[in-house]
């Protein structure tokens, strides 16, 4: 099972145009801040969206064929891609048991037949007991589990999950992610997850796309595209501040502001461009000139801007840079910083990672080669 | 989240509302009230079960039955119709099928009589051609309930397709669901409780239907003299009967409150 697409949607302003390829029993986590296209997307791979030009093609089977002398768009319910979101929309009418047969009806089979694998779905889902419930008698993590199993049972070619884990609380969230996992490695069905949650690209990814305003900004694995992003929004996804510099030394990259930053990683020729990244976790804060820093490289003194809330602790942002550091809560409160409060930040090398700027992404249809 | 909204007491009402209130309801029960007082209570049998009662209780039932069932055959559709439209084409169709809401049921017999009538836009190729004449039988009394009917069930299951969405019916198709496997198994079971109090609110308005029967269907006993018809023939008749129109009154609220009683406690068996 492949899903090839290549598509230009139009809403409004708005421009989607994004190539997509995605592998037989593939998972492909779709990225990409808020307005970025991948709702649009996914209603376009489902056809709830008309398309204005492009193709999709799943297994060779074209759902979408749009061009100047072409109009062919098979409705949603013939293309045979399922679609599963935050909300499980239940059929509120029909029991559990019931909701994960309308699928099975509704492609192929006799009712008692449905009835009989909708049963199987359900304990595959961990939810047997529960045929006859109503979806107003089922938890908002057993609802969703009703749904991952409706959704299945239909043996959709492609499945799209939209941020199936957002509206559950976090034990819900891990338990649907890992029963996600299971179902969909079991049933190898080709999947398209947009996410905005780091764990479901690290659980659930095969490969990561990128999207921004509407175009594919980065396309790898989740290691690169996280680990060595190539955008704010990767970067920031995966805790991470990105600087574009260039290249002065060995290991020595100037960014902005006339900072030069050391690290290791790729080390790109002196001269070319480079991404210097590293995790906000790692920026330490010192009280400016209570201790000489040694080298000039790898600090930053400047006014905290705003103090936001991060994971484990505060998330220190300076006025006018880039550069944002996550510390402990306790590290704020013993050195009483606040806004105006002027701060030294530091990281140290070993956790700073340079890598080449022009390397992989872009407007790539297919991503080609690992890390290079 | 907000556990603390659900879960509290309402609010309450200004009390001085409920002054307002009473009186609405007193206007409401008060009649039927002085209907009671004003009833010959031991001629009221003999009233209600003769012969002409009888008829046009019987006729009555059957063409407001007709007419309730004719007006969700066509009222369904065209309340789907609305409801899926573009807003503006929504708006004027909504307003088009509420003119019989605006519009003195007296208007619109007159309008059914120039439409279906001997000279009338399709009345007047009707006898010709088919020799089909509709005024004046008792299919022309189940027309003009449904001329009038229909706007009440269109309007109820279109307010019910309005609240379900489309988004149920989304997740049909992207399961496989064709469009009518997704009105049978989807839409309609959504619509149900719009559609039984829109079916109860068409049917009581063909009961009691008066105007556009006297002037399309006219006033023929045993044809198209329903139980508004009668009770009217009654009353306007030798002041002696108007103690049979009173009694005929009564008959017709109890069946009406009956009637309307059953079909709202109806609820959907869970489907197999």
């Amino acid at each position: 099972m492949t899903l090839s697409a290549e598509l230009v949607v139009r809403r409004g302003d708005f421009v989607l145009d994004a190539n997509l390829e995605v592998g037989a029993g593939e998972v492909l986590a779709l990225l990409g801040p808020n307005g970025s296209g991948k709702s649009t997307l996914l209603g376009a791979l489902a056809g709830l969206l008309p398309v204005a030009t492009g193709s999709i093609r799943v297994n060779g089977r074209p759902l979408t064929r749009v061009s100047a002398g072409e109009r062919m768009s098979l409705p949603a319910h013939a293309r045979r891609v399922g679609l599963l979101g935050q909300e499980s929309l239940l059929f509120p009418h029909l029991t559990a048991v019931q909701n994960v047969a309308f699928g099975i009806r509704a492609a192929h089979g006799s009712r008692v037949d449905a009835g009989r694998r909708a049963e199987r779905w359900l304990a595959d889902v961990g939810l047997s007991g529960f045929e006859g419930r109503r979806p107003a008698e089922l938890s908002g993590g057993q609802q969703q589990r009703v749904a991952i199993a409706r959704a299945l049972a239909a043996e959709p070619d492609l499945l799209l999950l939209d941020e199936p884990m957002a509206s559950l609380d976090v034990e819900a969230a891990s338990s649907i992610r890992t029963l996600l996992r299971e179902r969909l490695s079991s049933t190898g069905t080709t999947t398209v997850l947009v996410t905005h949650d780091v764990v479901d690209v690290i659980v659930l990814a095969d490969r990561v796309v990128t999207l921004d305003s509407g175009r594919v900004a980065d396309d790898g694995s989740a290691s690169d595209v996280l680990g060595r992003p190539v955008n704010g929004f990767a970067a920031s996804l995966a805790g991470l501040n990105l600087l574009a510099g260039r290249v002065t030394g060995r290991g020595l990259v100037a960014v902005a502001h006339g900072h030069v930053l050391a690290g290791s990683g790729d080390l790109p020729p002196v001269g070319s461009e480079a991404w210097v990244a590293f995790p906000r976790s790692a920026v330490t804060v010192r009280e400016p000139g209570a201790e000489p820093t040694p080298a000039v490289e790898n600090s930053w003194v400047g006014t905290v801007a705003a103090l936001e809330p991060a994971a484990g602790g505060i998330r220190i942002v300076l006025a006018g840079d880039e550069v944002v550091a996550e510390v402990p809560s306790s590290q704020v409160l013993a050195r009483q910083l606040g806004s105006g409060s002027v701060v030294s930040l530091h990281v140290d090398p070993e956790f700073v990672t340079v890598y080449r700027r022009h390397g992989r992404g872009g407007h790539a249809s297919h991503w080609e080669g690992g890390s290079d | 989240m907000s556990g603390w909204v659900t879960g509290s007491r309402p609010v309450g009402i200004p009390r001085l509302l409920y002054v307002p209130a009473a009186l609405g309801f007193a206007l409401l029960l008060l009649p039927v009230i002085g209907l009671l007082v004003r009833a010959d209570w031991p001629r009221v049998p003999a009233a209600i079960t003769s012969v002409e009662a009888l008829s046009a209780l019987g006729l009555s039932l059957q063409t407001a039955t007709a007419a309730t069932i004719l007006c969700a055959i066509v009222g369904v559709p065209l309340a789907l119709v609305i409801a899926r439209s573009r807003q503006r084409v929504a708006g004027v169709l909504r307003a088009l099928t509420t003119l019989p809401l605006v519009m003195p049921p007296l208007v619109g017999g007159i309008a059914l009589l120039y439409l279906l009538g001997r000279n009338g836009l399709v009345g007047a190729v009707l006898e010709p051609a088919f020799g089909i004449r509709i005024p004046f039988t008792t299919a022309a009394v189940v027309i003009a309930q449904s001329f009038v009917a229909l706007p009440f069930l269109v309007i109820s299951v279109e307010g019910a397709l309005r609240t379900a969405g489309t988004r149920f019916e989304t997740v049909a198709a992207t399961l496989g669901a064709g469009r009518w496997t997704v009105f049978r198994r989807i839409t309609l079971p959504l619509i149900l409780p719009g559609l039984v109090s829109g079916t109860v609110l068409c049917f009581a308005r063909a009961l009691g239907e008066f105007g556009a029967t006297a002037l399309f269907a006219g006033n023929a006993a045993g044809i198209t003299r329903t139980m508004p018809l009668a009770i009217y023939t009654a009353f306007n008749g030798a002041g002696v009967s108007q103690d049979s129109a009173v009694a005929l009154s009564l008959l017709l609220i109890v069946v009406a409150v009956v009637i309307l009683l059953l079909m709202r406690s109806w609820r959907p068996e869970p489907e197999r």
